[in-house]
């Protein structure tokens, strides 16, 4: 009974409410910066997995149908071939089915769309492409958007995260000597 | 002095006076931060165990990206690739013996795909608050990188 009475009379003093309520202060802004924390980690791992499948799309869409020529530096793509082997390794590396929807394990959480594609071929170069990246080889010019799924905070930014992949990706081989 | 004031208390002033003592200022806030300590405890706990997840997904998806980017040039995994990868890993501290990598082995002709898969074993550990206190989960899973897959440029008369 006397640890009841002097628990209530503390409690009607006030003593620890101060503490519990200082910690609270803490502790709220402290968990939104530690989900932010991982939140933007978590982003980035995310836009560099598709940086990287666009990477290796464009690479395999670089195949050129004269394999001589690439070692010369100069060579042609034809830009429906070309655009083809990108859709086609783009869908494998971030598992997406034919119209371009996110499988399961994918990155995306909504529809991957191809913003630009251009090829820049043999006379089309030097150049800047429509980002200002300076164009002087045989390239490929790609932007790629889609939905992220945000994983904590989508209270305050929203449930979706919008990410945007620019690249500008060339070969540059040369002949070697033996 | 002490002993007189048990005598004047009788057999229940003991515990009362211990009390007046225990509950005397300060005590109660030391009490209050013990009992928020947990819920102080646990965010920073378990954002040092994502991000090292995260940080550790990561150095599989940078070794995965400098493989496929050899591998197109070279025509597929040489052993001096896979040499260069594991140390790669190693370097960062990663367990070989968890690690499985999938992998187009040199060589592979001009245009023919080439990919790789890089998968490790680990223990996703998190902490969660139950009546007995502050509990520890370990959860055994595998974190997966991959395939991403290019073409081979290798290209030999």
């Amino acid at each position: 009974m006397g640890l009841f009475h002097l628990s209530v009379k503390s409690m009607r003093d006030r003593k620890g409410i101060s503490s519990i309520f200082l910690a609270l202060l803490f502790l709220i802004p402290f968990m939104i910066f530690s989900m932010f924390l991982i939140e933007s980690r978590f982003l980035y791992t995310i836009k560099n997995s598709a940086d990287d499948a666009v990477v290796a799309a464009a690479l395999a869409a670089l195949k050129s149908t004269n394999p001589v020529d690439i070692a010369y530096g100069e060579y042609v793509l034809d830009p429906n071939t070309a655009r083809d082997t990108f859709y086609k390794y783009l869908r494998k590396n971030m598992k997406l089915d034919e119209n371009m929807n996110p499988l399961p394990g994918s990155v995306a959480a909504g529809p991957v769309h191809v913003d630009e594609f251009i090829v820049y071929n043999p006379g089309s170069y030097p150049t800047f492409c429509p980002r200002g990246t300076f164009i002087k080889n045989t390239s490929i010019h790609v932007v790629i958007s889609f939905k992220a799924k945000r994983p904590a905070l989508t209270g305050l930014f929203g449930k979706y995260v919008e990410i945007v992949i620019h690249r500008d990706v060339d070969n540059f081989y040369n002949l070697q000597e033996e | 002095m002490g002993s007189k004031e048990v005598k004047a208390g009788g057999l229940f002033g003991l515990p009362a006076a211990l009390m007046k003592n225990f509950w005397k200022k300060g005590t109660a806030e030391v009490i209050a931060f013990v009992l928020v300590l947990p819920f102080l405890i646990l965010p920073i706990a378990n954002t040092v165990n994502m991000l090292t997840d995260l940080v550790r997904y990561d150095t599989l998806r940078q070794a995965a990206r400098q493989a496929v980017l050899r591998m197109e040039i070279e025509g597929g995994l040489t052993s001096d690739g896979l040499y260069s990868l594991e140390a790669f890993l190693q370097s960062k501290g990663i367990d070989l013996n968890k690690v499985h990598i999938d992998y187009t082995p040199y060589p592979v002709p001009y245009g023919e795909e080439v990919k790789i898969r890089i998968a490790m074993d680990t223990v996703m550990r998190r902490y969660t608050i139950t009546l007995g206190g502050i509990k520890r989960v370990d959860e055994n899973t595998q974190m997966v990188y991959g395939p991403i897959s290019s073409v081979s440029k290798k290209y030999e008369r």
